[in-house]
């Protein structure tokens, strides 16, 4: 059984930007999600994924995007190769602070040194990116069912029996 | 959901950007601003009308990098607004708990961040084409201090066992044990990074700063302490405000801090470089000799002979990585349980402050409490808001030192000397873009 994980990426106090981390939640609310799967919070990829990303060979990655949808829109990006995960225009510049490196900064460097896992994406069209605030914009919030239900479809086309809560558990 | 597979150019991240900005007149470098995007202001008003007890959560969410530093801060502004004072086995895992984040913060900044700029490669990727093993080495650094801030903090990124009055769940001496084994290892490691940034070349830049940071009567300072400069500063936290003065500037979205009553802005520099030149014989001896060898400090560690080339903040991290391993080492080794994984507080209607030190320098946070034990306001200055006017003054000395440097070239280096300070510039955001302009006009690169 490869190994893999799944990471929500983004911020908690930034509104749409927690749509990963809340994303997490809502998978372990709808499902059982075996314990061999690694759930990782993460706001900051270099930091947060490097040590945490060792050994494993696929990566599940759920953030909010900018896709030009609906927002609340769930899409589903896959699975992309080793080569095939490009620094967008955006980030070509390498990044100045720790905190700036993101997923390509992260992947580009794990690839150099031969070990950059199959990356998935689970993206959610992002509303509210730009204010602080612990509460996911409407749409977004409504979407938490249908993001959770993607990735436990990624997680089964990985060969993961992931099993539908009988109750839900409530945050 | 219906299955479908679309291309999508960006993953879209918080908006936010780094920019600097300098202006010339003819050859001369007449102003530079450097514009950054600082979360932690906003988030001083999500913190009202939050339980006191919710803080050391929400505001380690601020940042992926550093967040026990800010537990830590919350948790001691908390706790001296309430009279409560944590001692024994559990101020010792909070030392713990911040050795592993500033092994984990250096490691990352010293290996991927700013040793690509001095041995001239274009980043860590391409660095770690040809120095593999190198960049292996600090990567296991880092994932040494994850393992650290896993056992104590619960997880490793975003822990969630610290609370105001202590932890939730303290480790027995045997779970400790595996962890000196790795920390052992470390700690040649990172003797091994300062020998490594020691041979770097750097450029001849030294300045007469003024250094902030705190001071303990006994230890190398994590979370207590008087807040000290070379220049005769030296307060309790509790007047922190009446000394810092933070100020809007039109070009950036982060306030910047100055020190009160002084002559050239009351620019002064916080991080590694300060508190190192400001507690050099609070080092652990092994600390002490390999900062001695790496030609950073002379035997004699006199005050006049301390280190002002801020390039050289590189050695002084791994130096601090040195430390952390050591004193993370010897708080293992003394380590027993205590009793209970918290003492017990009580909020009540009062204020507190408190300053600790984040990887990047000191981080204040004040909390005015009500009865209700509800948070009605709560101030946040962290390090790259004191650090910002230092690094404009860096710039506009270095820009016109490399004046006649193509942009690009200039470009890197900026960002080097930017790098000296390993700025929280927000987790989200990208960097940098260069503009110059000329004669008063601001031209984009």
């Amino acid at each position: 059984m490869p190994s893999i994980a799944v990471v929500g990426l983004g911020n908690r106090l930034m509104r749409d930007d927690g749509i990963g981390a809340r994303a997490l939640d809502a998978l372990a609310r709808r499902y059982v999600v075996p314990p061999t799967v690694r759930l990782i919070d993460s706001a900051a990829p270099m930091a947060g994924l490097l040590a945490e990303l060792d050994g494993i060979d696929h990566l599940i990655v759920i953030d909010a995007v900018r896709g030009g949808g609906e927002p609340g829109a769930v899409y589903r990006i896959g699975r992309l190769g080793r080569a095939e995960f490009e620094r967008p225009a955006s980030t070509n510049r390498p990044a100045c602070s720790s905190h700036g490196a993101g997923l390509a900064d992260l992947t580009a460097l794990l690839s150099a040194l031969g070990r950059c896992p199959e990356i998935r994406i689970v993206g959610v069209e992002a509303d509210e990116l730009s204010d602080a605030g612990l509460e996911l914009s409407e749409p977004v919030a409504a979407a938490l069912p249908r993001v959770a239900d993607a990735v436990a479809g990624e997680l089964r086309r990985l060969g993961v029996v992931i099993e539908e809560r009988k109750v839900y558990r409530h945050a | 959901m219906a299955d479908k597979t679309i291309k999508i150019d960006a993953l879209a991240r918080v908006e936010g950007e780094g920019a600097l900005y300098i202006t010339m007149k003819g050859d001369r470098v007449d102003e530079v601003r450097l514009r950054l995007y600082d979360p932690p202001r906003f988030f001083e008003s999500l913190l009202r009308g939050r339980h006191c007890t919710e803080a050391p959560d929400i505001t380690a969410r601020i940042c992926g990098i550093c967040p026990v530093a800010y537990q830590m801060s919350a948790v001691h502004a908390m706790e001296r607004a309430f009279g409560v004072q944590v001692t024994g086995p559990l101020r010792a895992l909070r030392r713990l708990l911040y050795c592993g984040e500033w092994l984990e913060s250096h490691a990352l900044h010293v290996y991927l961040l700013h040793a690509p700029d001095f041995l001239g490669y274009e980043s860590a990727i391409e660095m770690a084409k040809e120095h593999r093993e190198t960049v292996e080495r600090g990567l296991q650094l880092k994932k040494t201090a994850n393992e650290l801030i896993t056992l104590l903090g619960g997880r490793a990124v975003h822990p969630i066992n610290v609370r105001v009055g202590g932890f939730y769940r303290v480790p027995s001496k045997t779970e400790l044990s595996p962890l000196a084994e790795r920390l052992r290892w470390a700690r040649e490691a990172a003797l091994e990074t300062v020998r490594w940034v020691a041979a770097f070349p750097f450029p001849e830049f030294e300045r007469e700063y003024e250094f902030v940071a705190l001071r303990h009567p006994d230890e190398y300072p994590f979370n207590e302490g008087r807040l000290v400069s070379n220049r005769g500063l030296d307060i309790d936290i509790g007047a922190f405000e009446t000394m810092v003065i933070e100020e809007q500037v039109p070009y950036s979205n982060a306030l910047q801090a100055r020190l009160r009553g002084r002559q050239n802005g009351g620019a002064y520099f916080v991080g590694p470089l300060a508190r190192y030149n400001l507690n050099f014989d609070r080092l652990s001896p092994l600390a002490q000799e390999a900062a001695r060898a790496a030609g950073l400090s002379p035997p004699d560690g006199l005050a006049e002979s301390i280190c002002r080339n801020p390039f050289k903040s590189i050695i002084v991290r791994s130096v601090e990585m040195v430390y952390a391993c050591d004193e993370a080492l010897r708080l293992i080794d003394d380590y027993e349980p205590p009793e209970t994984p918290a003492v017990e507080v009580r909020p009540v209607a009062a204020t507190g402050s408190a300053c600790t030190e984040a990887p990047r320098g000191i981080l204040y946070h004040r909390y005015d409490i009500g009865g209700d034990g509800l948070i009605r306001t709560a101030v946040i200055v962290p390090p790259t808001s004191q650090n910002q006017r230092m690094i404009e003054d860096d710039l506009r000395r270095f820009v016109q030192q490399h004046v006649k440097l193509s942009k690009e070239a200039l470009t890197r280096r900026c960002e080097q000397a930017i790098r000296n300070y390993d700025p929280c510039i927000s987790c989200a955001t990208h960097f940098l873009t260069l503009h110059i302009g000329s004669d008063g006009e601001r031209a984009a690169v």
